[in-house]
Formats: structure tokens, sequence, C-alpha cells
């Protein structure tokens, strides 16, 4: 049910908990926790004791349990909330065949104007009554906790459809024709689906290890006990042994991010330019809203609304200013590009530093010109290391060299963009140096670079499966080794991530002491 | 009857005189080092991946066990590369009681650096003197943030409290007596002919091998390079600090030896300095409780003990921990240069050029 | 001049005088004089001293009533890097605040960082000056409320003797 205020009450103590649990609503200030601006209609940004504004409209449902959460978790229950309960009332299952006698009837007077059309209007009708209904899901959604393990695509494909961050149900089974998760909407699927794919759904909501396919039933379905994998037995002879093979890992925890961090002046001002353009329009939808709820509420002859005011901008009162990034200015980096030309993408200056991006072909020369030119004479190679970017669609990872010129004590960071499975020229035979940052590189990322000498892993043993410092390797569950809890031991990480990843019947034996 | 035959043995992982896990293969021609492997990864805890997966605040304690000898400028180098992230500014007085806290570190450092290498290549006493003395920097630590090793000295955006009262004499105390312990170390080593044999012209590795390989710290000062990322890109206080940057040319043990002794006195310098002008005010800037970076990269070293060290950050939009966080571990990049120093030298050497490499195995392999 | 430096050892002498110096004054006055030159302390006998801001084993403290002062804001139990702390939250009657029916702390994963001391708003957890944390079986490493074998309100059995005084900085032996 949306949840239409949140306030809060005198006798905050600045803890922190609300934020963590709901920080799209909650800000904790030095003194207090207020409700956010964006979140609210009208714009400021306090306690919200006195207003008690609206949330906005879109966040009223969306937040629902994180609000809940977080007036939960606040230790004085300081954090007042109002709610729409029971708005709409509950729908009985068979509110489809009574839809359609409806939609039926309602029809007949204008239709049926002869005997024989009536007549069968009125068997159709008797027959939807009487015939009785196949026992079909009228609905699925995925539940918050989606592990994207690709199970209920496997059992049933027709239905589910796993991206890269979460499980979809597809659109040309529900009426809406949306393609989401159908958490909120819980949009009907259609009949015909409904009830062929009666089984194979419920044996995917039974396959779920994280048990969060929920579906609603009209009549009598079969039910499928869940299934029990390998990890859940825990008599003494099942076999205790690391796992090696990243994708069987059955408790592994992938977290994947959702956002490409490319510090780049190009796309700082163009999302500069992106959140002018929102925000003004949201004023504008704010004026306008105004504008209509005034003329009804005036021809009602209500007391008409007070009007809106635009934000001012926030003032921070903390010693941080965020460093972004600006137009390059440093002899370096124009120097740069005055002798690469084309192969230079983008330089800029951010935090004091020089960033030049460079195509990855031309890296090489590059990092011989930065070397070897005597106006730049960058000697030494001190680092060089790569990010993934997962999500990222023209390339996966970046490598950055950081590169000191020892004689003139400046620093230059070289950057290039690289997709999946593109050797980079190695930096070896410019700074002999790069030969372990490169291995190490290769150890972590999988980036393989060409004519390097000796391109083998470093850190990893040999053996190792996996690249660990891609996004998608697991921090959990990949080589680690079953553990017994006893009771008493909480052991928070290992079970809270058990738990998620549905290994549910963990403690087990209290071992013996001696 | 003689056969000339090449032979392949294993130094460590498990030799007292690697200082850790570091196993190097070497393939010898009678004494003489044909070829030389370091290699690493013994100890390998991931602490990249760890740290992606923990906010900034927490991130700190990972850093403590990498160059765990070091812990202070580990600390030092976290905390300050998230500021840079964040664009934060440290009061003054946070920056000087950094300084002085990271200089200690050094010195204590170095001592154990000095007591484990003169061990090595065959000096007992000198151990149980820098031990003496190292002891007396950790009761320091002890009275400052409560642990001796692992320290977690420092916090985004300043110090967790101010220094307790006492400090300043306990610190003085030992800035009283650090001077002379100096010139004992150095009438128990550097004239001593045993010594002088064992270290002089050993393990060389000149200016541009240094350069090229990456080395920094007091090996490439002991080569005549005067670099310093304390002078070049100054940090915390030390752009207000008086100074000087101690180089030898020789470029083998004997002169890393007499660098990191030289060093000891800068250091001893530094901290005097740092007493002295020790500023009043507040030493935590206002940071909000939960930080959220801004899209952001950036790359902070920072003059540790063993070289630079620095350390590379991206942050993400809104994101409460580092989306990546990477470590250039300066014993890492160190390391690299040991076949270059060893090969067509005696096997004796190895041991003296792990020793003066100053290396340490929790940092390679982090 | 250099012939007779390299037959006379001088540089070795002087080492063995700077050591024969320290051996003789230990030697002779370690027990009789009244500054202190010893370094090593003999431990279990005499307790040692350590300094205010110690971190050893976390502890939970109780207001001058007696309650229990942890509100469970679980501010602890998010800040922890090692997740050592878990807390469930309950109510009890006669108290506005939530009441920590759990408080569990597995010291073998905890680092000492005293991040949970620093983001308690309510002072209701320390960490004391035990440093004597060995125990012979992993369990007791787990430690909780009352009526566990060992509770967060006492210093446990193991290393009750160990907390000596603490370092005075005023006195003028702090060193
Ligand atoms: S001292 Fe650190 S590791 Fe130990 S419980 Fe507190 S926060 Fe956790
Ligand atoms: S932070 Fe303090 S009050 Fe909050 S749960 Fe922990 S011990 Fe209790």
């Amino acid at each position: 049910m949306p949840i239409t205020k949140v306030w809060i009450e005198e006798g905050c103590i600045v803890c922190n908990a609300c934020e963590a649990e709901c920080p799209d609503v909650f800000h904790v200030t030095a003194d207090s926790c207020h409700i956010k601006a964006d979140a609210r209609i009208d714009g400021q940004e306090d306690e919200n004791r006195s207003s008690k504004s609206v949330l906005q409209n879109g966040l009223q449902s969306s937040l629902e349990t994180s609000i809940i959460a977080a007036a939960v978790a606040c230790p004085v229950n300081v954090i007042q909330y109002e709610q729409i309960i029971s708005q709409i009332p509950i729908e009985p299952p068979k509110i489809e065949v009574e839809v359609a006698i409806e939609v039926i009837t309602s029809v007949v007077p204008m239709v049926a104007e002869t005997e024989p059309a009536l007549a069968k209007v009125q068997s159709v009708i008797s027959e939807t009554i009487t015939s009785a209904p196949k026992p079909r899901i009228t609905e699925v959604w995925i539940d918050e906790g989606c592990i994207v393990c690709n199970a209920c695509e496997a059992e049933c494909p027709e239905v589910f459809h796993v991206t890269a961050d979460s499980c979809h149900i597809k659109a040309d089974v529900r009426l809406d024709g949306k393609e989401n998760e159908n958490r909120f909407e819980k949009s009907k699927i259609k009949q015909v689906l409904g009830e062929s794919l009666v089984e194979k759904i419920i044996s995917a909501a039974a396959g779920c290890p994280v048990d969060v396919i929920k579906y609603g039933v009209f009549g009598d379905v079969p039910k499928i006990e869940k299934k029990l994998d390998a990890v859940h037995d825990h008599s003494p002879d099942a076999v205790r042994s690391f796992v090696w093979d990243i994708a069987a890992a059955p408790n592994r925890v992938v977290v994947m991010p959702k956002t490409i961090p490319l510090p780049s002046l190009r796309t700082f001002l163009a999302e500069q330019e992106a959140q002018k353009i929102a925000d003004e329009a949201k004023w504008q939808k704010q004026l306008a809203d105004y504008e209509i709820n005034k003329t009804k509420a005036l021809g009602e002859n209500k007391e008409p609304p007070k009007a809106p005011v635009r934000p001012a901008p926030k003032k921070d009162d903390n010693d941080m200013i965020a460093p972004v990034p600006a137009s390059a200015d440093a002899p370096e980096l124009l120097y740069l590009r005055e002798k690469l030309g084309a192969s230079v993408q983008e330089i800029f200056q951010q935090s004091g530093e020089l960033v030049c991006q460079v195509a990855p072909e031309a890296i090489l020369e590059a990092l011989v010109l930065c070397k070897d030119d005597p106006a730049l004479k960058f000697e030494m190679l001190v680092d060089e290391t790569a990010t993934h970017y997962p999500v990222a669609d023209e390339f996966k990872f970046s490598i950055v060299y950081h590169l000191t010129s020892l004689s003139r004590q400046r620093r230059l960071r070289l950057r290039i963009l690289i997709p999946e499975n593109y050797d980079v020229e190695s930096a070896v035979s410019v700074y002999p140096g790069a030969n372990w940052l490169e291995r190490e590189v290769f150890d972590m990322f999988g980036i393989r670079f060409k004519n390097h000498p000796d391109l083998r892993r470093i850190l990893c043993p040999d053996d190792w499966e996996g690249y660990p410092l891609r996004k998608e390797y697991p921090t959990l569950g990949l080589g680690q080794r079953e553990i017994d809890f006893r009771e008493d031991r909480s052991g928070v990480l290992m079970r809270l991530s058990l738990e998620k990843a549905g290994n549910l019947n963990i403690n087990l034996k209290k071992p013996e002491a001696n | 009857m003689f056969k000339n035959e090449e032979l392949e043995i294993n130094l460590g992982p498990q030799h007292p005189s690697t200082h850790g896990v570091l196993r190097v293969k070497l393939r010898l021609d009678g004494e003489t080092i044909v070829k030389c492997t370091p290699i690493v990864g013994y100890l390998h805890r991931g602490v990249e991946k760890i740290c992606e997966n923990k906010t900034f605040f927490q991130g700190q304690v990972w850093t403590d066990r990498m160059d765990y000898v070091a812990a202070v400028s580990n600390n030092l180098g976290w905390a300050e590369s998230v500021e840079k992230l964040f664009g934060i500014h440290v009061p003054r007085r946070a920056h000087y009681v950094r300084t002085m806290m990271t200089e200690l570190n050094r010195i204590s450092s170095h001592l154990l650096w000095l007591g484990t290498h003169a061990l090595d290549i065959g000096a007992m006493t000198v151990f149980l003197y820098a031990f003496r003395e190292r002891e007396q920097i950790l009761d320091c630590f002890e009275s400052f943030c409560g642990a001796r090793l692992t320290t977690t000295a420092f916090r985004i955006g300043g110090l967790r409290e101010d220094i307790p009262p006492g400090f300043i004499k306990q610190v003085q105390a030992f800035q009283d007596r650090f001077l002379d312990c100096i010139d004992e170390y150095e009438t128990l080593l550097t004239e001593n002919r045993i010594w002088k044999r064992r270290t002089i012209g050993i393990a060389p590795i000149n200016a541009d091998e240094c350069i090229a390989f990456g080395v920094t710290g007091p090996v490439l000062r002991a080569a005549g390079v005067k670099y310093d990322v304390r002078k070049a890109f100054p940090y915390a206080a030390y752009a207000e600090m008086n100074f000087e940057i101690p180089t030898r040319t020789e470029a083998d043990t004997y002169a890393r030896y007499l660098v990191r002794l030289e060093e000891f006195r800068q250091s001893h310098h530094i901290i005097q300095q740092c007493i002295d002008g020790l500023p009043e005010g507040n030493v935590m800037a206002k940071i909000p409780k939960v930080l959220k970076s801004e899209v952001n990269e950036i790359y902070h070293p920072i003059e540790a003990p063993k070289g630079e060290l620095g350390y590379y950050l991206v942050g993400e939009k809104g994101g409460q921990n580092p989306y990546r966080f990477h470590v250039r571990g300066p014993s890492f990049v160190n390391l690299q240069a040991l076949p270059q120093m060893t090969e067509g030298r005696l096997l004796a050497d190895v041991i003296a050029a792990i020793g003066t490499l100053d290396v340490v195995l929790g940092e390679v392999d982090r | 001049m250099s012939i007779l430096k390299k037959l006379l050892p001088l540089d070795i002498a002087s080492g063995m005088k700077l050591t024969g110096k320290y051996f003789g004054r230990n030697f002779l006055q370690a027990n009789r004089s009244k500054k202190h030159i010893h370094i090593t302390v003999e431990y279990p006998e005499t307790p040692i001293s350590i300094a205010p801001r110690f971190r050893g084993r976390l502890q939970m403290l109780r207001d001058e009533q007696g309650e229990i002062k942890c509100v469970c804001c679980l501010a602890c139990e998010k800040i922890c890097p090692t997740q050592v702390i878990t807390i469930s939250k309950g109510k009890k009657e006669g108290r506005k605040t939530p009441f920590p029916t759990r408080y569990d702390f597995e010291m073998e994963r905890c680092i000492f960082c005293e991040f949970c001391v620093e983001s308690c708003g309510f002072d209701s957890i320390i960490l004391n000056h035990q440093f004597e944390l060995a125990a012979y079986n992993r369990e007791d490493f787990s430690i909780g409320m009352e009526g566990q074998f060992q509770d967060m309100f006492r210093v446990s059995p193991v290393g009750q003797h160990s907390i000596s005084s603490t370092k005075n900085p005023d006195s003028p032996d702090y060193t």
C-alpha cells in the first residue's frame, strides 16, 4: 500500500539507521534527519514535521518497504508515516470469470437484436459458467532479492527472461505488454498460457534458490516440492570440497555494478546539461499541476493550494567540494594532443591530475613519446592497472598507466578503453617495470598483452580459475569450504549470505569440544 | 670427474631470511647465480577485492594489514586518497599529527629493517638495539591510537581524537635519545670490516635500471637520484617541513644502509619540527556520516618507508564503496629488480639483496 | 697508516666497547639503581601497564540504574568491517527504547579497530583493556549477553588478572 507522507517527530538521535535503510528519502545531517527535497512535492528539505508534505507520486509505492524498514530500524521510533490501507478491495480469485460474463451481458443489448444471436450469446454464457475452469496461474512476479542465477529461465523460458541484474516476466505473456519484474503492477498473464504453463512455472518457482518467484493461482494447481541440491546434504558422507567452477558455485554472491563510473569531461558536461533540462521540466510540471489544482479548487469553491516554491540549491555544511573534471590547460596534455593527433580521444584534468585517453592501438606510440620526448620526459612508469566496466557497451576494461617525470616532477595518467578479448600492446619494451604490473593485470582481469616476455599468473596459483577482480567474480562462494555453524556462533556474514543463497538449513551440529 | 651441471634450488617460501613467504627459484652454476626468479603470491588475500566491497570507512583496516611494519603510512595513504577523491579539507593540526606519526613509523620500519638485515648478514647485536627503540615507538603508537601494529591510526577527514595528554612528552623522550642511538648503530656497523665486506659492492643496481624497473625509495636514492615523493609531490604537512633528501651514488647495499641511516636523522628532524610547530585547532573536518562518491578517479602517491606507495581509487556516482581500488606497493615493484641485482653474482648475496630491498610480503602479495 | 688500520681491529673493538658498556651497566646496576633501566618486564608475575586508549575486548556497559545502555540502533553491526556483531532487537516492559535480546560478538574475527565504539552514539560499548584473549576452545570466543559462558559485561575469567593499572600520563616515569 503506498505511503503518502513521512515525517520525523522530535527526538531524533542522528543515528543514521534510516539513511542506511532508505537513502532515497532520508538524509541525516549533523543534528537532525531530513526528508529529502527530491522525494517531496513541495521541494523543501527538513524534518517535514509541521508541513507534512506529500511524497512524490512515483516514490509512494516503490519505496514502501524501505520506508517501513527505516521506521522499524529507528531506535527511538520518531519516523512516522501515513499509509493508504486497503484502498482497493482485494479481488476474489474468480474475478476473470465474472468479468467475462459482465462483458458479454453488457454487449447483449447492443448486438443481439435477433433471436439466434441472443441464443448464441446465452449459450456462451452458460458454457462459461458450467464448464469447470481449468486450474491456472493468474499472475507471476519476482520479489526483491533475485540473484540472477538463470535457474528460472532454464526451467521456463516462455515466461522468464533473465537480464544482467534482474529477472523479467516477458512482455508477450503479460496482458499489459510491459517487460519487468511485475513486482508492483502484478499484471495478469494470458489465460491460455497460464493454463498450459502451470507446471513449468511452478517448478521454476520451486527451483528458485532464493524463493523470489511468486505467483497467483486459480483452481487446484499441482504442488511441487522445493528441490534440494547437493549443498543441502549434511550427511557425513557428503563430499566436502572446494568448489572450483565459478559458474557452478552454489552459494556465490555476485553484485554486479549498475553504472559505468568512468570519469570524463564529455560525459560530465552532458550529465550537467541533462540535469538542467530535467530540473526545468520538473519545475514546469509542478507549475502546471499547481495551475490545474488551483482552477479545480476555485471551481469547487475550496481554498486554493499553496503556490510551489522553486527549491534553492542545497548548501552543504561540510568541508567537501567534490572534484569535477575540468578542461585541460596543462602544457603536457596540449602537447600530447598536438603530437598524437586523432588518436587522443580525450584530455582533461580532475583532482589536479592530468588524464589523457588515447586509442588502444596507439598506446605504445603514446608511451614511447611520453618517455623519450624532451618536452615530456616521463621516465618512470609507476603503476599500471585495469578496471572492469561490465555494463558499458563499447568497451569492457580501462587500463591506466601512471607515469612520473622525475626530472620535471609531473605526473600523467594515460588511459585506454578496450573491449573484451582485445590484446593490448605490452609496455615492457618501453618500461621494463611494466612486467610484473602487466602480469598482475592479466592475473586479475584476464587481459592479455601482446609481446609480453612472460605472461603468467603472478599472485594466484597457476591453475586458478576465473579472474578475481572482474566484477562478476563472486565475493563469496567460490573456493569456500562448507562451514558448520553452531547455534550460538552467529556468523552474520556467512549466515546472511547463505540464507540469501537459499542454503537455509545451515546450522547444524554442535562440534564436540575436547 | 667434474661435471659441469647447473643446479636449481628453491630459496623459501619458508626461509627466515626472505622476511615472509617469498620464494626465489635460483639456477646455480657452482655458487654463481645464472637465473633468479622470484615467485610471489603466497600471502595473497585479495585486499583489493575486499576493499571494493567495503565502505570507504571500513576499507582502512585492510590497509593496516598490507605493509604491517608500516601500518601508519598505509593508513595515511588510504585516508589521503579518499580525501582526495571526495575533496575533503583536513585541518592543519591533523596534518601535523599525521606527519609526526608517519615519520615515527618510518623510523620504526627502518629499525626493523636494520635489525633483521644485519641479522641476515651476521651481525646479531644490532637487532636488539634496534628493537629497543622500536619498542618505544610502538608505545607511542599505543598511547596515540590504542594499538601497536595494526594501528588504524587516522580517520577520513582527520584524526579520531586529538593526541592524548602526555603524548608530546612521550615522543620528546624518544627524540632526546634517538640521535645517540643512531650513533650506536653506526659504531656497531659503519666501520665494521665484516659488515663492509658483506655490503660494499653487493647487489648493485644503477640509476637507469632503477628508473626502468620503477624502483623507488631508498634504493633509488642510493643510486643517486634525488627523488622523494615528500618533496616532489608534497602531501600532509611535508610542504612546511624543512628536510634533506639523502642520496649516495655507489648504488650498492652499503650505500642503501647509509641512506637509511641518514633518513633516520631526517625523520628525527621532521618529528622535532612537528612537535615544535604543532598548531592549535580541531583535528577533524566536517564530513557527512555516509560518504557517497562522485564519478572520479585518483592516484595518490605517498612516500612509504619502502618507496612510493600509491593508491588508485575509482569512485562511482553515489557509491559508498570504491568501485576500484588498487595498491601500487613499493615492495611489489622493487622486488622486480631482484634478478637484475643478483644474476651473475654469488648465492650468499641473494640474502643481502632481499634484505636491502626491504620487502614486506604482506604488501607484495596483498 | 692504512696498513695499521687493517692489522688492528679497531672497528670491531669499538663495537665491543659499546656492548661491553651496556653489559656492565645492566650487570652491575640493574637491581640497585632507582632509575628504571630494564626494558623487559617479568610479565605474568608483574602485571604490565597499558595505555589508556588501548583497544582490547568489546564490552557492553550499563547505566547507573543497571539498565543496558544499548538501544539497538545497529550502527555497530553495520560499521564493523568483519561483521562480528549480531544484534536481535526486542522489547522490554517499562523501557521506551528497544532492548537487545541478543548481542553476539564473535571475538575470533574481531580486529579491534574500535569502529563499533566510535559509531555508537550512546556510549553503550567500549573496548576494554583486556589483552589476554587466548582460549582453548573456539566456543570461548563467542561472547554474548548474560547466560552464556562468557558475557559481554564482565571481563572473561581467562584474562581477569591482566588488566592492571593503566599508565598515568602525569606520573614522572611515564614513557
Ligand atoms: S572492534 Fe572492529 S572488528 Fe571488533 S567488533 Fe568493533 S568494529 Fe567489529
Ligand atoms: S551502536 Fe551502540 S546503541 Fe547502537 S546497537 Fe550498537 S551498542 Fe547498541
